[in-house]
């Protein structure tokens, strides 16, 4: 894969990228960085990506794993727990009641369910992007769906 | 609910996030290190050498120079593990400070092995009405003596505010993860030219003082110790062979054999090609000798390679440890031992 590939590549993935930062970080200035780096370290660590047709599974891996560099060198003296509660989406920003209501959930339950069923990753592909079993996933998406369905409801009476 | 576009409901790339990725993409040609420009004349260079280096004499080194409480913390070092890692060299005290415009940087300490590299600097402005807060930045250049930048990541930035109050003066930490095992010293040049004030989003900001403030590293590449396995081992219901396992005080590395790496990725239903990391080999702790058990955080892995024969994985450990003592690793879900020879 050439640069000009790669930059084509990277613009087509931008939008997944960032909700996947947004799903981790809430910060868009921490969103932006992480986004940064991992484009900056993929495309040094390109020459080792096997298999061109993987390359957002592989970008997305090196994103979610700078995402949580990033809380790690940075938040040294700060537990993720503290770190996620204390976090500060963009507060200009007017978001829809349904992205508020998937951010309420669980660290745990909320990446794989962007992965999911915002940015349409197979379960094994989340398997591997996020260093889980099959089952695992899968029950976090089970719960993930309980959790929305129940939160929806109270927002708005149904589950949409 | 399984049928709803949920895209529809989570907000399109700012423009600032946009544009910090398209400023990212016009940099890529320009990713090698710019050459170190000369110092500017009439700077005021306080450059107290490297005594520990220069002495050679670790031994008393380790009784002489003690740890930054910052670089402490963050490494989890009790004061024998501190001392240890003085004699060994993984940690260095550079003892350097430069100051130019105003603005003093001192270039406190230094910690690295074969896998990671970790830099603290103490940044701070004569003007005390210059508040120092985390969200400044520097801007600096590197340049490795004899070639490429050996990092695969590198991040950088100012202590949060939990760690440090706010004042004209902060610390400033560097952490770079190898991109493959470094068996020989790093050299280094690290040029500092301006202190940056935060910016708009992820924008960079307006440099607040610029300077030239240069620091040369000259960083020890410790031997690791290593343990020869070469046995078999029942992991996740697949033999796998481990060759060996190497430790320094802050990372592991563990190799097994290509084809059981293979089967636990047949097993585990990923593709090494697609990813390249296995479930069932992930770095989950250590075991001393006497039982007690050190575990991982996670998100500690450095680098993993699959190929010519190889599994091949390594890992930052979330603290200091001693590897003389190590009686087993600990991989998967399960805590699967590795045992020690």
């Amino acid at each position: 894969m050439d640069k000009k590939q790669f930059t084509t590549q990277v613009l087509e993935a931008e939008k997944s990228l960032y909700h996947i930062a947004k799903s981790i970080l809430g910060n868009d200035d921490d969103c932006a960085d992480a986004i940064q780096n991992a484009v900056l370290h993929a495309f040094e660590k390109l020459h080792t990506l096997r298999n061109e047709k993987y390359f957002k599974t592989w970008l997305t891996r090196i994103l979610i794993n700078e995402c949580n560099y990033m809380i790690r060198s940075r938040k040294d003296q700060v537990s993720y727990e503290d770190y996620y509660d204390t976090r500060t989406m963009a507060q200009e920003e007017d978001y829809s009641e349904v992205f508020e209501v998937v951010m309420g959930l669980e660290d745990n339950y909320r990446v794989p369910f962007v992965l999911f069923y915002v940015e349409g990753f197979s379960v094994k592909e989340i398997c591997q992007i996020l260093k889980l079993s099959q089952g695992t996933v899968k029950t976090r998406l089970y719960r993930s769906r309980k959790l929305l369905k129940e939160k929806l409801m109270g927002v708005y009476g149904y589950a949409e | 609910m399984q049928n709803k576009n949920w895209k529809n409901d989570f907000p399109d790339v700012p423009e600032h996030v946009h544009q910090a990725l398209i400023s990212t993409l016009a940099e890529l040609d320009e990713r090698k290190v710019k050459k170190v420009k000369r110092m500017k004349k009439g700077k005021i260079i306080f450059l107290i050498a490297a005594t520990v280096a220069v002495l050679g004499t670790t031994v008393s080194a380790a009784e002489i120079f003690k740890w930054n409480k910052r670089a402490a913390e963050v490494f989890m070092a009790d004061e024998e593990q501190q001392k240890a890692l003085v004699t060994e060299q993984i940690v260095q005290d550079t003892h350097q400070t430069v100051s130019d415009a105003g603005l003093t940087i001192r270039a406190i300490q230094t910690i690295q092995d074969n896998n990671c590299f970790y830099a603290l600097f103490e940044i701070t402005a004569e003007d005390e009405s210059v508040q120092i807060t985390s969200d400044y930045d520097m801007s600096f250049q590197m340049d490795y003596q004899g070639g490429e930048s050996p990092f695969g990541m590198f991040g950088c930035g100012f202590v949060e505010a939990g760690g440090q109050a706010v004042s004209n003066s902060r610390y400033y930490e560097m952490i770079g993860n190898k991109m493959k095992e470094g068996t020989e010293d790093l050299n280094m040049t690290i040029q500092f030219t301006s202190l940056d004030a935060p910016g708009e989003k992820a924008m960079k900001g307006e440099p607040v003082l610029e300077g030239n403030w240069e620091f040369t590293l000259n960083l020890h590449a410790t031997d690791p110790v290593r343990y020869e396995i070469n046995r078999e081992y029942q992991i996740a219901g697949c033999a796998v062979m481990v060759k060996e396992v190497e430790f320094t005080p802050i990372s592991v590395k563990l190799v097994c054999d290509e084809q059981g790496a293979k089967e636990l990725e047949k097993i585990e239903g990923v593709n090494l090609d697609q990813a390249d990391s296995l479930h069932s080999l992930f770095i989950n702790g250590i075991k001393y000798q006497d039982g007690t058990v050190v575990e991982e955080e996670g998100f500690q892995e450095l680098w993993v390679s699959c190929g010519n024969g190889d599994y091949a994985k390594t890992a930052r450990l979330s603290e200091v440890i001693e590897p003389e003592k190590v009686s087993a690793l600990l991989v998967g879900d399960n805590g699967d031992e590795i045992n020690i020879p």
